[in-house]
């Protein structure tokens, strides 16, 4: 059983870690491609800020369960010079389990907001409606870009509603963000037991 | 009183150890389920919010470019000859890293970017160098406020936007107070490089070497020239020329110098996510941390006591400058100049200021909350650049942030500081 | 009477702007028809919400009263849309007839109903939007071919402008200003004497009166938050906006001259001649399509309200001849 949930675990851990690095990634692309559209149209769609944006909370909101993961957070050290070694790994589980709190409000309230979440981001409004965006171009790299529009609009319309993407969808971030923030602050947790356990009184 | 107890509160775990952005979240959390002011659902929500703007962006983009440069050897050989230009002055680096923010910042309105990129590419290097890590964190941290102080400025669009000022006005008052606190910040530079005795280069000067060095770094050098022209020219705007950098950054490390690995680029990419999960924590948490201030009418006490303080000249002065800096201490600079911005302004000019001189002091003050501790961005994103203790970095901060004041307190007392380039501009 | 409820309210707009003195005004009125029991906590200039933050902040229950500009709102809930509409009115005066007499009382209805919102008051917002530009003077349509104008992601707001012959480029406003001196866009279609009071005139010294836009704001609560009040607090709330409604466009028509009139020398404003304003309408008719593709408006309740004016009887044909009414 305790196996299997670290098993569990670390496929968890791994996931994160390559999602909010392909989010990174996907930031760079789609800034790079927003500079390519300006200069191929006059007109461009204009998706691109909503979707880097995005893609950056997805990879923050991610990259905070792998920070209390690796006990990679800002904090002020000097107090635990000053502290016995026993001591000081209690202080921290104390923040872990705090921090585990803090998550477990997350998920809960986090689901609430997004449920509730009103509005809708007007941004893809090139995928959801057909605007008439000007007189046909043409040109290889206008037509490659084009069907590639195409392509993404295929992906995005089934989200659409009357013309735009409720913003509920990227909300549900936040309830993703704080499970998975749950489960690293417990596995720290329980380093943290075991290493208190170790160290003599 | 409340607020008292709340910043407190929030002084106390800070000093415990535990992890700041936490701490920051965790507070109003409490205090939300405790007094019922509003339904908890705020925090998340405004966790979120705080997280939900493009210009915020320009952060991961250019600690991935100053990764890329570092792993590309673009950074090596662009150190390696601007130590043949200005390394024999005594802290060579240290000057170079105050006259790289300067150019990065008349590029990008922000100072937490201004970190990001400088620090990526200063920090390792001056280490190397000799210096002490949190040397190395403080002099790139106080550097970078120059990025909100030499147009364009995120922070003064943003106060010129809540208090109605011209945007044109402020970035023309911005650029004399720019370039007097990098000279500022070399000056101190030199002496406290003098006193700890870092690095002076000491191999003779021969022009081949020099321009050996020089033909090396052409093509790194190209890079922030590329992005000069890009940004003036239109063809980018300052926060995609973070992406672009890590494009041709990532180009050149890989095709022409083949020093950069996919390997060594994946592991830089990681490191690019946790350093910026780390960083935007805090920029979270400070969304329902001024959320709660405000709505608690926390900062309205402070500006009834300043203004009537008006009467008195020096008490004034004294008053004004300690609301900024308190505030900059421990509160998010967007909030400051939103909730703080207007009033201070009115007060000052009421108190006999150009709207000019107030409002750099206001932006500056502000600015230097990035880089004071308990809670400064920009003094939290070196540290972890340089992985160096807190403590460390703020007491090698102190004499930057004293020089800073010593800028505020000049603009106050000397008015062509600000005024005279707004008014050869026309306003 | 101690104070028992304490609205929070937010709003994007400081105090020198005229929803402070409508929201301060609010207050006093609710103040008064509680004896003291009810009344507002005031947060301008973003300091709690801004646009969309305070609808979303006001929907989550964690802001009382919100204020937005239809065209943010339009984001959230379509029914308030329809105002927006290029040219659905004449000028103020017809604007302010036609609210008073049935549409405010429609529209309020129809949001309590269907979007859960509570509209205390429809706010005009400074009058007509007009046409501001770098070069100029733009005098019809034609001279706007490819000039790139600085549009809001609301796609009405983008389909006037191309019906116009220019470039709709989506910036946000707090980067308007920037955005223009880099020349990323030539111009900008808002109010005049926002134009005028925030200084853009030093980046867009030319303005043409097209007028077409009347971009209103709005005051509202959650509908759920206003009916677990008690009612005493209902029937203060109710009584104080309906005395707002009363005043808010002597109040707006007051600020809108002292605004406009601030560095109006440093400013060209351009009036069209009458052939040049039917050009003006007539493109602007075209970009009601849009609206109508989206179902952005009910095509029944614009012709009701285009009908209650004087002096629309032609600009009804073209929309009829359109398909858009
Ligand atoms: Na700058
Ligand atoms: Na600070």
């Amino acid at each position: 059983m305790a196996m299997a949930l670290r098993r569990l675990d670390q496929a968890i851990a791994w996931l994160s870690d390559l999602a909010a690095t392909l989010l990174l990634v996907l930031l760079v692309v789609v800034v790079l491609y927003n500079v390519l559209l300006r200069y191929l149209f006059a007109d461009p769609p204009f998706w691109t800020d909503r979707v880097g944006t995005s893609a950056n909370m997805a990879m923050v909101l991610i990259g905070l369960s792998l920070a209390v993961r690796h006990r990679d957070l800002i904090a002020m050290q000097a107090l635990y010079q000053r502290l016995s070694e026993r001591t000081a790994l209690i202080l921290d589980a104390v923040w872990n389990a705090s921090i585990l709190a803090f998550s477990l409000i997350f998920v809960w309230y986090g689901t609430s907001a997004a449920v509730n979440m009103p509005g809708m981001y007007w941004d893809f409004q090139s995928f959801c409606i057909d605007i008439d965006l000007g007189p046909p171009q043409s040109g290889f790299l206008i037509s490659t870009v084009k069907l590639f529009e195409d392509a993404i609009a295929l992906l995005i319309r089934p989200f659409c509603v009357d013309g735009a993407v409720p913003q509920r969808y990227m909300a549900m971030l936040m309830p993703i963000a704080g499970g998975l923030l749950v489960v690293s602050s417990l596995g720290v947790i329980i380093a943290d037991i075991r290493k208190i356990a170790a160290t003599k009184r | 009183m409340t607020a008292v107890l709340f910043l407190l509160a929030l002084m106390v775990l800070i000093l415990l150890g535990m992890p700041i952005g936490f701490a920051m979240a965790l507070l109003p959390t409490v205090y939300i389920a405790v007094t019922d002011v509003a339904p908890l659902t705020s925090v998340p929500y405004q966790m979120y919010t705080a997280l939900d703007k493009f210009p915020l962006v320009a952060v991961p983009l250019f600690l991935l470019a100053g990764e890329l440069m570092n792993l590309g050897e673009v950074t090596d050989r662009m150190l390696a000859l601007s130590r043949e230009m200005v390394g024999r002055l005594r802290g060579g680096l240290s000057h170079i890293a105050v006259m790289l923010s300067m150019l990065f910042a008349s590029l990008n309105g922000s100072a937490v970017a201004s970190t990001a990129t400088v620090g990526n590419v200063m920090i390792p290097a001056m280490k190397k160098a000799g210096y002490s890590g949190s040397y190395a964190a403080s002099v790139t941290a106080a550097s970078s406020t120059i990025g909100g102080i030499i147009p364009p400025s995120i922070a003064m669009i943003l106060f010129a936007s809540v208090t109605n000022t011209s945007v044109g006005k402020l970035f023309s008052a911005g650029i004399l107070p720019g370039i007097l606190v990098g000279l500022l910040f070399m000056t101190v530079g030199y002496f406290v490089s003098l006193q700890r005795n870092y690095e002076r280069y000491d191999a003779p000067f021969r022009w081949i070497v020099l321009g050996r060095a020089f033909t090396r770094a052409i093509l790194a050098l190209s890079l922030p020239a590329i992005l000069y022209f890009g940004i003036v020219g239109g063809v980018f705007t300052p926060t995609e020329a973070g992406a672009v950098v890590c494009l041709l950054a990532f180009l050149i490390g890989k095709f022409v110098y083949r020093s950069l690995s996919y390997a060594a680029l994946w592991q830089a990419l990681r490191r690019t996510v946790r350093m910026t999960a780390t960083i935007f924590l805090i920029i979270a948490a400070a969304g329902p941390f001024s959320w709660l201030l405000t709505t608690l009418g926390a900062l309205q006490g402070l500006e009834a006591w300043l203004v009537g303080m008006e009467g008195n000249l020096l008490l004034f002065l004294l008053a004004f400058l300690t609301i900024i800096l308190v505030a900059g201490m421990l509160s998010d600079i967007v909030a400051n100049l939103i909730i703080l911005g207007p009033a201070l302004l009115s007060a000052a000019v009421v108190a006999g200021f150009t709207e000019s001189q107030a409002a750099m002091v206001i932006c500056i003050g502000f600015l230097l909350g990035t880089i004071t501790p308990p809670v400064g961005i920009c003094y939290f994103t070196a540290s972890r650049i340089a992985s160096e203790r807190l403590e460390r970095v703020a007491v090698d901060l102190v004499p930057f942030i004293a020089a800073e004041v010593v800028l505020l307190i000049l603009i106050l007392a000397i008015p062509p500081i600000t005024g005279l380039i707004p008014l050869l501009a026309g306003y | 009477q101690a104070q028992e409820i304490v609205l929070k309210t937010g709003t994007s707009w400081n105090d020198k702007f005229p929803m402070a003195k409508m929201l301060n005004l609010l207050n006093e009125f609710m103040q008064g028809h509680s004896d003291g029991r009810l009344a507002m906590d005031i947060h301008l200039a973003k300091s709690l919400c801004s646009e969309k933050t305070c609808v979303e902040q006001v929907e989550l229950g964690q802001t009382d009263i919100g204020t937005a500009s239809v065209s943010n709102y339009g984001g959230f809930y379509k029914t308030l849309e329809v105002l927006t509409l290029p040219y659905i009115f004449i000028d103020d005066a017809a604007a302010q007839a036609v609210i008073a007499d049935f549409l405010f009382e429609d529209l309020a209805k129809k949001s309590a109903e269907e979007d859960g919102i509570k509209v205390l008051a429809i706010v005009p917002f400074l009058g007509f939007r007009q046409l501001e530009s770098a070069e100029g003077p733009i005098k019809s349509p034609a001279d706007l071919r490819g000039v790139k104008i600085r549009v809001t992601k609301s796609p009405l707001d983008g389909a006037l402008i191309r019906a116009w012959g220019a470039v709709a480029t989506p910036v946000a406003w707090a980067e308007t200003y920037d955005a223009l001196q880099q020349h990323v866009v030539s111009g900008l279609y808002i109010q005049k004497s926002v134009h005028a009071m925030m200084k853009f005139f030093e980046v867009t010294p030319y303005v043409t009166l097209t007028g077409g836009a009347w971009t209103p704001m709005i005051i509202f609560m959650d509908q759920e938050r206003f009916e677990a009040l008690p009612d005493w607090a209902q029937r203060s709330i109710d009584a104080a906006a309906s005395d707002l409604r009363a005043q808010v466009f002597e109040i707006d028509q007051d600020y809108a001259s002292k605004m406009g009139a601030a560095n109006a020398d440093k400013i060209t404003y351009y009036t069209p001649t009458e052939a040049e304003m039917t050009e003006w309408r007539d493109a602007a008719a075209r970009s009601w399509a849009v609206g109508k593709q989206l179902k952005l408006y009910d095509p029944a309740l614009a012709r009701r309200i285009l009908e209650a004016q004087h002096g629309t009887a032609e600009f009804i044909k073209q929309l009829e001849a359109l398909g858009s009414l």
